[in-house]
């Protein structure tokens, strides 16, 4: 086959320009360390690694709201316990008013103390530990969920679940309705009532009943809190798992293995100065240069 | 028998040696040049002559003809190949500046910011009273309509950039078509006084050459050495006449308005063209089919529910395709956004949690598809369409590369080949000239001898 200058100087060119290319091609991806630029390197993968990356800020997204509603429970839960002192004192109050030996005195004490813990509840139940949502008001969130009026406490909440997505089809109730602690403030009007009657068989009889009952209600709120809570952090480990597996997919799609990367770039370099050297040898030869040299 | 005879027979290898030297130097002053076909003087020796019948003598040699060394089958499908090449070429080029425009995968791109839009809003399902959480929402949805607004606006720039570029395509190949046909007449005449000027038909070749890249016009050629080229079977030169295609583009049919019928283009760099704008129009199509989404299903959503303010029926989204999908004048209040399904509820994340479920709800209006489905399904087809013109681009560069390497084994100019001709013409003329000097002695010998008589 005749080979012609034009053409020989052409495959060079080529085979340089092809050099170029492929080492430059190398020197970006091993300094970029990113595989995948643009969708036609690998539209399959394209296609996988943005579906990933949205399952990755979805996750994202609800590692922030299990963070928020972590909060807003921890802080209920704090409720809870504080209810749960108050109810405590309250039934050592019952017990010690059911006594029918009891001096005005000391039972004038008792009725100050429960008057006080029942201050003591309607501030628990008004809180807002943001400053700006009340704890138990529900989806009605910034009006004050408990009045009092002529003695009675009434809950104005609506009670509704605030509910927060924490995983795909999950939506956790992070709040609990503040109704059972109106009935309870309540309760310690009556019983306060009773101490200043002095009805020490309503207090030993229906008070302590009662009491023990709101007790128990409230430590299984209190419980139930901490099975939410549970719940919230299960999800943030599941969540923390998925990420990185999902980094690691993202991550074999996207990004370049530095070792192959480095060893194909070596090969670049290699080819591309063979390429060169190959150039500069072919370019002397001709018969030209050994006409003139021979002449 | 002239006594000159000698030195007539040696001039005339001086003369067609020289012109063997001057050939050469033609092609070696000719080895850059694109499209240069290299030329070969054919010797033949001069009639002999008869000093009698038993002796003939020779009387030397002559340069019979300049040959110019072409293969027209090979020029032809090298024609034919580059055209499809500059098809793909152009295809490939062009979804390639679209796939820059579209900017996947990345975290500026509509996927990002639509992934930052459906966070926000969950986000506001999280704490739908939070003025924050709001302004977080205002943020990532007026982030994902600028964006879709300049990528709408960036490939409407591209189209125009390739309708125009369409256009004066076809009008340079008009222009080359009018110079192949101004060249069919000189080529014809020397034709027919039995020589063929070979720079006029390289001329020719290089422009018939660039027909066929431009508009992928197919040749013939005739034996009176003129060219016919073809369009979709429709003459666009005929010796000295060239008819000019239209440059009304019928799209749809990848044709060029004509009568009587159509001119279909399946070659060249317009057919690249109009396959890149057809493609850019789909993307584009499908770009507003989504942004069409997205503010139907977001506004339909958000228009039920209620503000802070304890209003409904505000909508989120203005516009209704990607060109002009914007925030509507009625959430630049951050507390009109619509969180609540409940008057009067700030805590009931009702809207809020649905439209943050809109990221992987199927919508009938995409087939089915969700939005984000919808848009991964988008950048997966351009990526592919940019592939596989890619890779048609490169094999065919392949096979180009072949029938060039074949054109040029044939056509090309060998600087080594061009010296060793040099060579030898030179030593041919040297020998000539050496043979002119000694008839030249004889001649004076003789002379010399005669002259007391004169």
């Amino acid at each position: 086959m005749r080979i012609s200058t034009e053409w020989q100087f052409r495959q060079m060119e080529r085979a340089i320009g092809h050099g170029t290319d492929r080492l430059s091609l190398w020197q970006r991806r091993v300094t970029t360390g990113r595989r995948v630029e643009q969708p036609s390197d690998d539209p399959v993968g394209t296609v996988h690694a943005l579906a990933l990356r949205q399952q990755l800020a979805q996750l994202e997204q609800y590692g922030r709201n299990i963070r928020e509603a972590k909060l807003f429970l921890q802080a209920t839960e704090q409720a809870f316990t504080d209810i749960g002192e108050v109810i405590g004192q309250t039934r050592q109050i019952v017990t010690q008013g059911a006594n029918d030996t009891l001096t005005p005195e000391a039972r004038d004490a008792l009725i100050q103390q429960v008057r006080h813990l029942k201050q003591r509840l309607h501030q628990l139940g008004n809180q807002r530990p943001d400053g700006k949502r009340y704890l138990f008001s529900g989806q009605t969130l910034h009006t004050p969920p408990f009045d009092i009026a002529g003695g009675v406490m009434t809950y104005n909440g609506d009670g509704n679940p605030l509910y927060v997505p924490i995983a795909p089809e999950r939506n956790l109730p992070m709040n609990f309705s503040g109704a059972r602690i109106a009935d309870l403030y309540n309760k310690l009007t009556e019983i306060e009532n009773h101490l200043l009657s002095a009805d020490s068989h309503t207090l030993s009889d229906t008070d302590l009943r009662d009491i023990e009952q709101f007790q128990a209600e409230f430590q299984r709120y209190r419980g139930e809190v901490g099975v939410r809570l549970r719940e919230l952090h299960d999800y943030e480990v599941l969540h923390t798992q998925r990420k990185d597996q999902l980094t690691d997919n993202l991550a074999n799609i996207e990004e370049i293995d530095l070792t192959e990367a480095i060893s194909q770039l070596r090969q670049a370099e290699l080819s591309y100065q063979s390429a060169l050297q190959v150039f500069t040898r072919i370019q002397s030869m001709n018969l030209f240069d050994f006409l003139r040299g021979g002449g | 028998m002239s006594s000159f005879l000698g030195i007539e027979l040696g001039l005339r290898a001086l003369r067609a040696f020289q012109i063997g030297m001057e050939v050469t130097g033609h092609n070696v002053a000719n080895v850059n040049t694109p499209g240069y076909t290299r030329r070969r003087v054919r010797f033949a020796n001069t009639p002999e002559f008869a000093f009698s019948p038993q002796v003939r003598l020779g009387t030397g040699v002559m340069a019979q003809s300049i040959q110019r060394l072409r293969d027209m089958m090979l020029e032809q499908r090298l024609n034919t190949n580059s055209g499809d090449l500059a098809r793909w070429s152009a295809l490939s080029e062009s979804l390639h500046a679209i796939e820059g425009l579209f900017n996947e995968p990345s975290d500026t791109g509509v996927s990002a910011r639509l992934n930052a839009l459906f966070n926000a809003f969950e986000e506001l399902a999280t704490r739908p009273d939070s003025l924050a959480a709001r302004q977080q929402v205002l943020q990532s949805a007026r982030a994902l309509t600028e964006t879709l607004r300049s990528l709408h606006r960036n490939l409407t720039t591209l189209e125009d950039q390739l309708q125009s570029r369409m256009v004066s395509t076809i009008e340079q190949a008009n222009q080359l078509a009018q110079q192949v046909a101004r060249l069919n007449e000189p080529i014809r005449s020397a034709y027919s006084s039995g020589g063929e000027s070979g720079d006029l038909l390289d001329q020719r070749d290089r422009l018939v050459a660039q027909l066929s890249e431009l508009v992928g016009a197919r040749t013939h050629y005739n034996d009176d050495g003129s060219v016919r080229l073809f369009v979709d079977g429709q003459t666009l030169v005929q010796d000295g006449a060239a008819f000019a295609l239209s440059t009304q583009i019928d799209l749809a049919n990848r044709a060029l308005d004509s009568t009587p019928t159509d001119i279909h283009i399946s070659s060249g760099q317009l057919r690249g063209l109009m396959d890149s704008v057809a493609q850019l129009q789909r993307y584009r199509a499908d770009l507003n089919t989504f942004a069409n989404a997205l503010i139907t299903q977001v506004n339909a959503l958000h228009s039920t529910g209620f503000g802070l303010d304890n209003n409904t029926g505000y909508l989120f989204f203005s516009g209704t395709d990607a060109s002009n999908i914007d925030l509507h004048a009625d959430v630049s209040d951050p507390d009109h956004i619509a969180a609540s399904a409940v008057s009067g509820v700030p805590g009931n994340n009702g809207i809020a949690q649905a439209l943050a479920d809109l990221r992987n709800a199927p919508q009938a209006s995409l087939g089915g598809q969700s939005l984000t489905q919808y848009y991964r399904t988008l950048i997966g087809g351009i990526g592919s369409d940019a592939q596989v013109s890619r890779n048609r681009a490169e094999s065919q560069q392949l096979t180009v590369e072949h029938l060039y390497t074949l054109r040029e084994s044939v056509s090309g100019v060998s600087l080594d080949e061009e010296a060793a001709n040099l060579v030898r013409f030179q030593r041919g003329y040297q020998a000539a000239a050496k043979v002119v000097s000694t008839f030249d002695s004889l001649l004076q010998d003789l002379l010399q001898f005669v002259a007391p008589r004169a």
